[in-house]
């Protein structure tokens, strides 16, 4: 390998795994890898039923492509090691991972959260990427390439209120990624964290529409998106370009797409 | 993959191990198993040709392992035990599929080579098969083996007179390991399968092919015809899934029906 060559990975001759891949971001980037001429995608998630819908508008979406979905919940260490064997089963490589999780807790202000769910917020938030990206890094550092891919938050580098907990685990998403890319040069491994405000027409969108303190956040956040209120699409694009070719020396950033919310 | 007709997804959820995985019966077996539903981890003595069964079978929609191993060798199984359980996180089915024969040589000729090659290549690969990846099955209380038999154990005259004793031996090792696992609902049973167009039968064929008279092959048995790869996976996959539920310490013949008759002598080839 030369070293203009480091840190490219051909869309033509990816496997690209997308954990939180049957919905929102997970599943607008499957569908934008696959028209892009990606011919393997692994979509990782908890859900069957929204599992096989995703893999038939995922098929849909390019008749050519192998996509499969693999129910699994990326959260547990045990799973991960697992998944990624099963995904190296089915198609004997790993090019791409794109982390998409998203956990449940809703941004409330910190003293109205019980105590005992402060952990499960963190761990549920920041460990999916953490665990899943130890998980394939064995074997991308075998083949000296690979680009991960973290789908963290604003949150991270902006304090909000009722983010304390969430921002945490944000921070730690993007710190992470931040470390996993110097790491990684030296095996030809990029790592980059996507930190997304508020996105529309996601789950995680209506389901914060149930929380009042979360849709007042979100209402007021979104007034402020004067490019419009970034949807699943726009970080989908976000993140093939950091996956391409054109992003081979883009490694360890943490790169917002908000519509102008803010400029962290 | 074989377009013939399939009994459906039996083996959804399993895991299937299998050795000789890189050509013949192996190969078909892997593809068939993976056609049914399992995840398959594929052990061979070459990269190329595990790698090759790897790549059919995930051509297919399939999952698939690969592992080098040589299956005569204690340490080589103790070891593709270890990753199997490391990789698939268990597994219901193991083939014990590896074998080898060896050149026609008149009894009085043969070499006390010639008998440690049969007896290590069909018997003790076969023992050191169970012995490594049987405890895990044992452990979890079910699961199903299957090894590698002939129709050479059951008769003479097919095959060579050491590779009859070893898969006679096989059998016997078949009965035995059934008996072994007695409590759970782990089952033996031995595939004795006629002639097959393989690597391991190659020269069989290709002699047959060169004289001009490949149609008379098999024309002892009353079918009338030698068998095919995907029929042997096929018995494979009945004795892996449930449906063989029953049936333990079997030898299963599948071989036209070649050791139901008296043969009247040799066929004239």
């Amino acid at each position: 390998m030369t070293d203009s060559d480091s840190g490219v990975v051909e869309f033509a001759d990816s496997t690209v795994v997308i954990v939180g891949g049957t919905s929102g971001v997970g599943l607008a980037a499957a569908i934008k890898f696959a028209e892009a001429g990606v011919p393997r995608i692994a979509l990782v998630g908890r859900n069957e039923d929204r599992g096989r819908a995703a893999e038939q508008s995922v098929r849909s979406a390019h008749s050519s492509v192998d996509v499969r979905f693999m129910a699994a919940d990326a959260n547990r260490a045990a799973n991960t090691e697992a998944l990624v064997e099963r995904i190296l089963g089915a198609f004997g490589s790993i090019e791409i991972l794109l982390n998409s999780t998203v956990g449940h807790a809703a941004p409330d202000l910190l003293k109205n959260i019980p105590l005992d769910q402060l952990e499960s917020i963190l761990v549920e938030q920041a460990m999916g990427p953490i665990l899943m990206s130890r998980a394939v890094l064995p074997h991308m550092v075998e083949r000296k390439r690979g680009v991960i891919l973290n789908v963290a938050s604003d949150a991270a580098k902006l304090a909000t209120p009722g983010e304390t907990v969430i921002g945490a685990a944000m921070a730690a998403i993007v710190m992470f990624t931040r470390a996993l890319a110097i790491e990684g040069k030296r095996d030809g491994i990029r790592a980059n964290a996507l930190t997304p405000s508020l996105i529309g027409g996601t789950l995680t969108h209506q389901r914060m529409q149930e929380s009042p303190f979360a849709s007042k956040l979100f209402e007021k956040a979104g007034k402020m998106a004067s490019l419009g209120i970034a949807e699943a699409e726009d970080l989908a694009d976000l993140a093939l370009f950091l996956a391409s070719p054109a992003a081979k020396k883009i490694t360890g950033q943490a790169i917002s797409a908000n519509g102008g919310i803010s400029a962290a | 993959m074989s377009a013939g007709v399939h009994a459906g997804r039996r083996l959804e959820g399993r895991r299937a191990v299998i050795t000789g995985g890189g050509s013949g019966i192996g190969r078909g077996a892997g593809l068939r198993f993976a056609q049914e539903g399992a995840d398959v981890f594929l052990i061979g003595r070459s990269p190329d040709n595990i790698a090759e069964t790897a790549e059919l079978i995930r051509a297919a929609g399939g999952i698939a392992h690969c592992h080098v191993a040589d299956v005569t060798v204690e340490e080589d199984v103790a070891a593709a035990a270890a990753q199997a359980l490391k990789v698939l996180g268990g597994y219901e089915i193991l083939f014990a599929n590896a074998g080898n024969t060896d050149r026609m040589v008149p009894l009085f000729d043969q070499t006390l080579e010639q008998w440690d090659h049969a007896w290590r290549g069909n018997v003790v690969s076969a023992f050191l098969t169970i012995k490594h990846f049987g405890p895990a099955m044992r452990d979890a209380g079910h699961g199903s083996i299957i090894l590698m038999s002939s129709s050479g154990s059951l008769r003479a005259n097919a095959g060579t007179i050491a590779y009859g004793c070893a898969k006679s031996a096989v059998n016997m090792l078949a009965m035995g390991a059934a008996n072994a696992f007695r409590g759970t609902q782990v089952r033996v049973n031995a595939i004795a399968s006629g002639l097959v167009e393989t690597k391991l039968t190659r020269s069989v064929f290709d002699y047959a092919r060169n004289r001009g008279v490949e149609h008379k092959m098999g024309g002892i048995t009353p079918l009338q015809r030698t068998g095919t790869v995907e029929e042997a996976a096929g018995v494979a996959a009945f004795l892996a899934s449930d449906d063989s539920a029953f049936i333990t310490g079997q030898i299963i013949a599948a071989d036209g029906g070649l050791s139901s008759t008296h043969p009247f002598g040799k066929v004239d080839l």
